[in-house]
């Protein structure tokens, strides 16, 4: 049997792709690992946080997890804030695509619907000059945006930082409420607002992928809180929600339990070859096109297969990001909301040069549920007065993630190595360090956020680093080039080497914006199997 | 459960429970803590092993010594049980005021700078006793 479309995983760019040639009438079969969650999944309790922590005796289960994997030790690492509802995502990484570094500790998931069980939400439109540097068509991307925001459903508003985050953007529903620790701060903001502007800087609410309308199946927000630990009445969207409406179309068919390791490509067709997670086997499968969405590094992986390259360098692109908890002394000793949202509320930007070419961003948020104890572990202190302080300044906790723009370098690479023990006979070795210009600018421009929280009355305590790989945001092992060079695609997302193998996820991006990736990832998906049906 | 070291049989969750909130720990809890300490099959070093008879032997001794393994040795082992136990009180019904946000009232800054010198004097003096002992930084 050869397939119209093979699609390789169901991450929020494989579903994506997958619903756009779907949606065009073209046949798609969906190769994935699929990993699922059977321990958690009915286990949250469709209610808010505090009422959770005030009655429910069974809430260690999954706050703790129920072998305690929740209580991680030792230093903080990407991942951080993943709670044991959520690690499942990266469940039989380690066995099934190892990766080998010192340097770079990043996440992969092979789960049903990838690493987006877990993302953070944020849905940020690149300006044209920060598409244009990715290797995006500009042209092209703003409708896809549209197609995007329609499928997922973003609430946003437009306000300062719009200019940053929404562009021309026109399909969003209204925005979320904010709880009064990020409202006080952004009225601070508001008061000094031609001040900030001066410097640079820009407030405003981030378009998120939340509901506050309802759509379909799916509920407006709850908020409840409980955004890190479950998905119920679905009103965060998660992309295994596409691959499940996908299901039900004649024209779809999911197979799981599908690890793709490499391709060949004939005269008709392309081979793929694939190792069956549940019987050890290898399996293949056939098409007509091949449309690559298993992540930057799975993708990698594959392709280096496919052209039987091993110690071939790819460049690697990751922004830099760290976190940097602060006081709001106007909160201090003030009561919180019960209702509220565990996601980002605000976010900062920092335009440069004006230009909105080099832009940075930090993503505020009030923190709760994520529980004191984890915070406590990050104070030099003693667990008992630790726990009493945090207790008491907890309402005034606001947690500034900051990420920087990342462009290539010539010692951040990825080569596929011998591993013997690796069930491909391989495995990812990542190098990845900066130059001294690069962490000189990054350290700039952390202490000038830092220097704008302090005039929000937002104290910045320290900053913390959790090593490179950890922002999740990945890119540019396959440059988009104009010019048909090994190891990069064309503009339409076709693998230069091949004729019919398509590469949807961010492999191409050649700059990764601060801003949130992942929106222009879908984005980019979508135009991506939309070139891929052009025959 | 008991302590690696003690040669009697020492109620672990009682003590950190005392120590970190003050108060006895609801049955409930001290199975987890248990449980979880089945589980992790935390093995103490030699140097833990030593630290974690003197807090078994004079309790009051704690906030000192996790004060000081917090500066010098902050992932020490005998501080993942106390960070353990932290979080099963966390996620416990029972002791949920002990963690969820406070009000202001009139003591509410005296409060944040008492723990605040307390916690900075423990850490000093665990310090300290953590030398006098030859435990080395980490």
């Amino acid at each position: 049997m050869i397939h119209h479309y093979i699609v390789v995983g169901s991450g929020v760019t494989g579903s994506q792709a997958a619903q756009t040639l779907v949606e065009n009438g073209v046949k798609v079969a969906m190769l994935d690992v699929g990993i699922t969650d059977d321990t958690y999944k009915s286990m949250v309790p469709d209610t808010d946080f505090l009422s959770i922590r005030e009655r429910d005796l069974f809430q260690h289960a999954y706050f703790l997890g129920r072998k305690f994997e929740g209580i991680r030790w030792g230093s903080v690492q990407a991942g951080a804030q993943l709670t044991p509802p959520r690690l499942f995502m990266t469940r039989a990484t380690d066995r099934l695509i190892p990766i080998t570094s010192d340097s770079f500790h990043p996440m992969e998931s092979l789960a049903y619907g990838g690493l987006g069980n877990g993302w953070g939400l944020g849905c940020f439109v690149y300006s044209d000059a920060e598409l244009e540097r990715s290797g995006l068509d500009r042209s092209a991307m703003q409708p896809a945006y549209e197609v995007v925001s329609k499928r997922i459903g973003i609430s946003a508003v437009r306000d300062d930082a719009s200019a940053f985050s929404l562009g021309k953007l026109q399909n969003f529903q209204d925005a979320l409420r904010i709880d009064e620790n990020c409202l006080l701060l952004y009225k601070t903001y508001q008061s000094k607002r031609g001040m900030f502007n001066a410097k640079g800087f820009f407030m405003g609410q981030p378009p998120m992928a939340i509901l506050t309308r309802d759509m379909g199946e799916r509920k407006k927000i709850s908020y409840n809180d409980m955004e890190f630990y479950a998905d119920n009445g679905l009103s965060s969207y998660r992309p295994w929600i596409t691959v499940n409406n996908l299901k039900s179309n004649a024209n779809f068919m999911y197979l799981s339990n599908c690890l793709v390791t490499s391709f060949k490509e004939h005269q008709d067709h392309v081979e793929v070859l694939v190792h069956k997670t549940d019987s050890n086997k290898n399996e293949l499968f056939k098409c007509r096109k091949l449309v690559l969405a298993s992540g930057v590094f799975g993708t990698a992986r594959i392709v280096l297969r496919s052209f039987e390259r091993r110690n071939v360098r790819l460049p690697l692109i990751c922004n830099h990001y760290c976190y940097v908890p602060c006081i709001h002394l106007r909160m201090l000793g003030k009561p919180t909301e019960r209702l509220k949202t565990s996601m980002a509320q605000l976010v900062l930007f920092h335009d440069e040069d004006g230009t909105h070419a080099d832009v940075a961003v930090a993503s505020l948020f009030s923190y709760r549920s994520l529980l004191l104890f984890r915070l406590v572990k990050e104070a030099p202190l003693n667990f008992s007065d630790g726990r009493k302080i945090m207790q008491y300044l907890q309402s005034s906790f606001i947690i500034a993630g900051i990420h920087h723009p990342e462009s290539p370098g010539s010692s951040k690479f990825i080569e596929l190595v011998e591993d013997d023990n690796s069930i491909t006979r391989d495995k990812l070795h990542i190098q990845y360090s900066m130059s001294s210009g690069e962490i000189s600018k990054t350290n700039n421009r952390e202490r000038l956020f830092m220097g704008a929280l302090r005039r929000l009355r937002c104290f910045p305590i320290k900053r913390v680093y959790p090593g490179f790989g950890s922002s999740i945001h990945y890119g540019g092992t396959l440059p988009y080039n104009r010019e048909d060079v090994p190891y990069s695609l064309g503009s339409d997302g076709r693998l230069h080497g091949t004729r019919n193998v398509y590469v949807a996820d961010g492999s191409g991006f050649r700059y990764l914006p601060a801003k949130g990736v992942t929106f222009s990832l879908m984005a980019n998906a979508h135009l991506v199997a939309q070139n891929a049906l052009v025959m | 459960m008991t302590s690696d070291t003690s040669d009697s049989p020492v109620d672990e969750a009682e003590l950190l429970a005392r120590y970190l909130i003050g108060m006895t720990p609801a049955i409930r809890v001290k199975s987890l803590y248990e449980k979880a300490m089945l589980i992790m099959n935390i093995e103490l070093d030699a140097v833990d092993q030593r630290l974690w008879k003197i807090v078994v032997d004079y309790p009051f001794a704690i906030r000192m010594i996790d004060g000081g393994l917090a500066i010098i040795r902050p992932h020490s082992l005998i501080r993942k049980k106390i960070y353990t136990m932290l979080a099963i009180l966390e996620a416990s019904p029972e002791h949920c005021e002990c963690f969820l946000p406070q009000r202001s009232g009139p003591f509410y800054i005296v409060n944040i700078l008492f723990s605040g010198a307390r916690a900075v004097i423990a850490g000093v003096l665990g310090v300290v006793v953590l030398k006098l002992l030859g435990v080395k930084a980490q």
